[in-house]
């Protein structure tokens, strides 16, 4: 009995919990309400499209937690998936536009986190300047056109290994490399030191602009991997791709529990976060709810997830 | 009292020359300016060269021959957030080339509002184009929040016109004319043409850009009031113009209805919705229809993907009401109406080849 009471407040205690629950919850109420809810199509639409922001605010969390932020994330999901349908029409194969499109996400995060560390910039107006630029690039490449992508590529975005989509796949791959990254290599401990205490982790050694630097290029990579999802999905890339996408993105990474001050996040709580925004938009459409309201949801679901995390960790703090 | 008389006289006879030659000036000037215009006139298509985009764009309006003292300065603003507006733009230039080159009456410029439809880009958009002291400005407005900068350009004796679409509160001005889609009217031709599908019965999801964007809540409105009370309608839900939203939002509501019958997309973005019908299987069940010809939506109508689209010459109205306004800075000439609907075309499968061709 009391190994089971440990145990319960081990689970409660743990980061992810408070996004865990309401998923839970929100899955029993769907269940209940809709009897499609549960069906296996309606699971893996609801996952393919909690994919893009899953791994994408996979990335954001190592950002947040190395005590920057970056709201360019929606704009450059769009980009690299307007340079997938560039490459593909420029006749490039598909190899060389998966490694194009990653290190074009790297090398524009990167930019952003050069001006960021190298400059004492802050975070916010360079990430907002970037988002201006990308999006202007996209308009500018595409010509307000919609551009079409038919690489063999494009199968990560629409394709299914059995009834899972690859979207999902890579997700759940991707999930468990940066988890370990995170939370078992000196590198993660030093992103979470030098989120929690700059100072003192430049004190102690650590390179932290560097440590920044490569959490944006994280960030980037898998942007460019979003960005063919994204394009893959429908065979084609826009000027308005991806663009108020970043809302979602780091709002999954508040409610999984992670927080914008630096120092502390989840990668498990991301994904859960961006699984719990697809959920409530799938519930919205299964039931016929007003879209209007969704946005109050959303809205909601972020504001709850800090006032839960903010008193978790006061009791914490007070015993 | 001969003297007097002869006062009366000469005075009488001095007023009635210069009377005289003052309708005789008059009549000189008026019939200069009516001999100047008779050997004017307008100048035709051929003369023009124009290259209109398909068969359903042949313009309407020409520009006049008399040749004004300066040249009209006029400012084209437009959105770039859809392949629609690709298709504006290139109108755009054939309006400049045709009256910088070929009339050589005016400049012409042509000025992105944005990439979405927020009106504080429109109205910074407004107020440059009014510091730049253009002659003429023609701008769609969706938004009723641009109304007062546009009074602001008038007032200013700055020319509007509007086209594609103008919110209601534009009408209240007093702007030159709209070139543009009845939308209402759109909205219930697509209506219409949803509920024949469907017999007047069955469901239909709505899928719109951005909830309060006046344009697409006239549209909805618009074929709502066409749709049999039996039928049940979904959402409508937001995709901000974007295809990959048309996509999740389509298959959500598959899942959510099983039985759908037809998806509704308001704005740009059907694309989407059409690629999730084709990977669903779904297009002999699901109808989808939606707005513009462009060349994404050619294609689906092609593939069958798409049932409808309605679509009305954008080509046609921007260049009619370019030559328009052009021809009113130059001539005084007004339009027979203040509001000049362009027709609609409900383009289907069966007659694409009619209206996707010149």
């Amino acid at each position: 009995m009391e190994n089971v009471r440990k145990s319960g407040q081990k689970i409660i205690k743990m980061r992810e919990f408070p996004s865990e629950a309401a998923l839970i919850a929100l899955f029993i109420l769907l269940s209940i309400l809709s009897p499609n809810f549960l069906g296996v199509n309606n699971l893996m639409n609801m996952a393919k499209q909690a994919a893009v922001i899953g791994l994408v605010a996979m990335g954001e969390t190592f950002v947040l937690i190395s005590g920057e932020v970056d709201l360019s994330v929606g704009a450059m999901l769009g980009f690299c998936g307007v340079m997938a349908a560039v490459l593909w029409q420029a006749g490039m194969p598909p190899a060389v536009i998966l490694i194009c499109v990653l290190c074009i996400g790297a090398i524009s995060a990167s930019i952003s986190a050069l001006l960021i560390v190298r400059l004492k910039l802050a975070a916010f107006a360079v990430t907002l300047g970037m988002m201006s630029i990308l999006k202007g690039a996209m308009l500018v490449i595409t010509g307000g056109f919609q551009l079409k992508y038919e690489s063999p590529l494009a199968v990560l975005g629409h394709g299914y290994l059995g009834k899972v989509p690859y979207g999902v796949v890579l997700l759940f791959i991707l999930l468990i490399c940066f988890y370990i990254l995170l939370k078992k290599t000196p590198f993660g401990r030093r992103v979470f030191a030098t989120g929690s205490n700059a100072t003192a982790a430049r004190i102690s050694g650590i390179s932290t602009g560097k440590i920044k630097i490569i959490c944006f290029a994280i960030t980037g990579m898998l942007c460019g991997l979003g960005g063919l999802l994204m394009s893959g999905s429908v065979l084609s890339a826009g000027a308005s791709t991806g663009i108020g996408y970043e809302n979602d993105i780091v709002a999954a990474c508040v409610i999984g529990g992670t927080t914008l001050k630096g120092g502390e996040g989840s990668i498990v709580g991301a994904v859960i976060g961006s699984f719990l925004l697809g959920t409530v938009k799938n519930g919205f459409v299964l039931l016929n709810l007003g879209a209007s309201w969704q946005l109050v949801a959303t809205g909601s679901i972020i504001v709850l997830s800090i006032i839960i995390d903010s008193i978790k960790n006061k009791s914490y703090t007070t015993g | 009292m001969k003297k007097q008389l002869s006062l009366l006289l000469v005075i009488t006879l001095v007023g009635a020359l210069l009377a005289g030659c003052g309708k005789n000036g008059n009549s000189s000037s008026e019939g200069a300016e009516n001999k100047e215009q008779e050997e004017g006139g307008y100048y035709t298509l051929e003369e023009l060269a124009v290259e209109y985009p398909q068969a359903m764009d042949k313009p309407n309006i020409m520009p006049t021959k008399v040749k004004p003292d300066t040249p009209v300065r006029i400012a084209i603003l437009g959105y770039a957030t859809n392949p629609y507006w690709v298709g504006l733009q290139e109108t755009g230039e054939v309006v400049k080339n045709t009256l910088e080159n070929v009339v050589e009456g005016a400049e012409v410029d042509w000025i992105i509002i944005g990439e979405d439809f927020a009106a504080q880009k429109h109205i910074a958009t407004l107020e440059t184009a009014i510091a730049k002291q253009y002659d003429v400005i023609l701008t769609p407005v969706v938004d009723d929040g641009v109304v007062p900068m546009l009074e602001k350009a008038m007032s200013q004796g700055i020319t509007i016109g509007t086209y594609v679409a103008e919110s209601p509160g534009v009408k209240e001005t007093d702007r030159f004319a709209l070139f543009g889609q009845d939308v209402d009217n759109s909205g219930k031709e697509a209506g219409k043409f949803l509920n024949e599908k469907l017999g007047g019965k069955g469901k239909i999801g709505f899928i719109t850009g951005s909830f309060g964007v006046t344009s697409f809540e006239q549209r909805m409105e618009g074929a709502k009031s066409e749709l049999d009370p039996a039928i049940e309608i979904l959402g409508p839900y937001e995709n901000s113009d974007q295809a990959e939203k048309s996509y999740s939002i389509t298959k959500d509501m598959v899942t959510a209805a099983p039985d759908l019958n037809a998806v509704y997309v308001v704005s740009g973005g059907v694309h989407g919705a059409c690629r999730a019908i084709e990977e669903l299987g779904l297009e002999d069940q699901v109808a989808v229809v939606g707005f513009d010809l462009t060349s994404e939506n050619i294609e689906n109508l092609e593939k069958g993907t798409m049932a409808a689209t309605v679509a009305d010459s954008a080509f046609a109205q921007l260049f009619d009401l370019a030559m328009a306004s052009y021809n009113y800075e130059v001539t005084g000439e007004e339009t027979p109406q203040k509001e000049m609907w362009t027709e609609l075309f409900v383009i289907t499968p069966e007659n694409l080849s009619e209206y996707a061709s010149n």
